[in-house]
């Protein structure tokens, strides 16, 4: 088999493929991730151009989880199965069919709507073949006491910070004005953050937005801006925990959990919300937000 | 779905809740299982005291009388605000009738 390596978040993904991967079988974006070998914690996904019939029984036997939009997800015994059918027809892989171990640290996916000649320039934006690779790292993050968080992350000469909130509430033009001052951007849209002897860190990964703006960097998180678009400018710590909450509540993206899995995600959670500085940031167009955000 | 006071209602047992910060964190889940798209619910001191006497062992007309004798609050005062939170969390599906 062909075998690649990419690390992020100190997870080594492990892609090996029965076709031969080529320098564009997955987008540009994934070279910052590449590695040489497995590391101390390595998943392992295969690829397959083949449907086989085993998959048709575990799909008539399985218990129904989720369905809708392009997702079908089951669970029999110890294996998840996760159909995705692509919404998407100009997507190289359209649809494919994963088998998941019960911890999702083995993944083998079969599809048979690629050549192999299609498959080395597919540009693919997940190593998994779906859509994109944050409904598995959601999973994993989860059993590593991390989480995937809503939000644009940047690394300001060293210091993590976060910047959340909802649709329109100026991340992207934030982040704009920040990168413009030099700031390294993580990554667009995802975050992943994990705990570490209580402190937390967040990491780029390719599981960004609408835009490919990411970085294979990482950072402790210092600061948290909850972002309110104004015609001033100020920063302000938020005192009242219950606020902070809702809000980390509000930009979780959680994965299919099962209880254990929760109560690991409320962990991390409640350790977010004691321990991270957050900020109400109003800004206006003039960038002087950015002052105090590189100065704080 | 109308709230009659003379019924038992209970929380439901596929559900997870974790009190963060004095919020009572609550999670619906199905066959024990969180979906994507499961939503989390947050309640509040007066919510979470509504909420643990939800054990299908008190009528509503019961419970409102305890939390009104509790917080020293009238009884229609009270049974408004129950009744509001009880269609909420029997619209979610969190509690059930005993």
């Amino acid at each position: 088999m062909h075998v690649k390596y990419y690390k992020v978040a100190g997870i080594t993904v492990e892609v090996k493929s029965d076709f031969p991967i080529g320098e564009s079988t997955f987008h540009l974006k994934f070279r910052q991730f590449e590695v040489d070998a497995i590391g101390d914690d390595t998943v392992h996904i295969e690829h397959h151009f083949y449907i086989p019939e085993s998959i048709e029984t575990l799909i008539a036997e399985g218990n129904n989880i989720y369905s809708k939009n392009q997702w079908k997800i089951l669970k029999i015994d110890n294996q998840w199965i996760y159909d995705f059918r692509s919404m998407v027809q100009t997507d190289p892989g359209h649809s494919a069919m994963g088998v998941f171990s019960e911890d999702y640290s083995n993944l083998s996916v079969f599809t048979t709507d690629i050549t192999r000649r299609k498959y080395r320039n597919a540009k693919f934006h997940s190593l998994a073949l779906f859509n994109s690779d944050q409904i598995m790292f959601a999973q994993l993050l989860c059993n590593r006491k991390g989480a995937i968080i809503h939000s644009n992350g940047f690394d300001i000469n060293g210091r993590g910070i976060l910047l959340m909130g909802a649709s329109g509430s100026g991340k992207s033009t934030l982040s704009r004005m920040l990168k413009a001052r030099g700031a390294k951007i993580l990554c667009d849209d995802r975050i992943f953050v994990k705990s570490i002897e209580n402190e937390y860190w967040i990491h780029g990964n390719w599981c960004h937005g609408s835009v490919p703006d990411t970085s294979s960097g990482s950072a402790e998180l210092n600061q948290i801006f909850f972002l309110e678009k104004s015609t001033t400018n100020s920063i302000e710590e938020i005192q009242d925990k219950k606020e902070i909450l809702h809000k980390l509540l509000q930009a979780l993206i959680h994965p299919i959990l099962v209880e254990n899995g929760w109560e690991k995600t409320f962990s991390l959670i409640e350790g977010m919300v004691k321990r991270v500085k957050c900020y109400r940031a109003k800004f206006d167009l003039t960038g002087d937000i950015c002052n105090a955000i590189f100065n704080p | 779905m109308a709230i009659d006071l003379s019924k038992h209602y209970r929380k439901t047992n596929d559900l997870i809740a974790r009190e963060i910060e004095g919020e009572l964190v609550i999670v619906p889940l199905k066959s024990g299982i969180g979906n994507l798209d499961a939503e989390m619910y947050a309640l509040s001191a007066t919510g979470i005291a509504v909420w643990n006497l939800l054990d299908g062992q008190s009528t509503l007309e019961e419970i409102i009388k305890s939390l009104s004798e509790e917080y020293q609050a009238s009884n229609e005062e009270i049974k408004a605000d129950v009744i509001e939170l009880l269609d909420e969390l029997l619209s979610k599906g969190l509690i059930i009738e005993r």
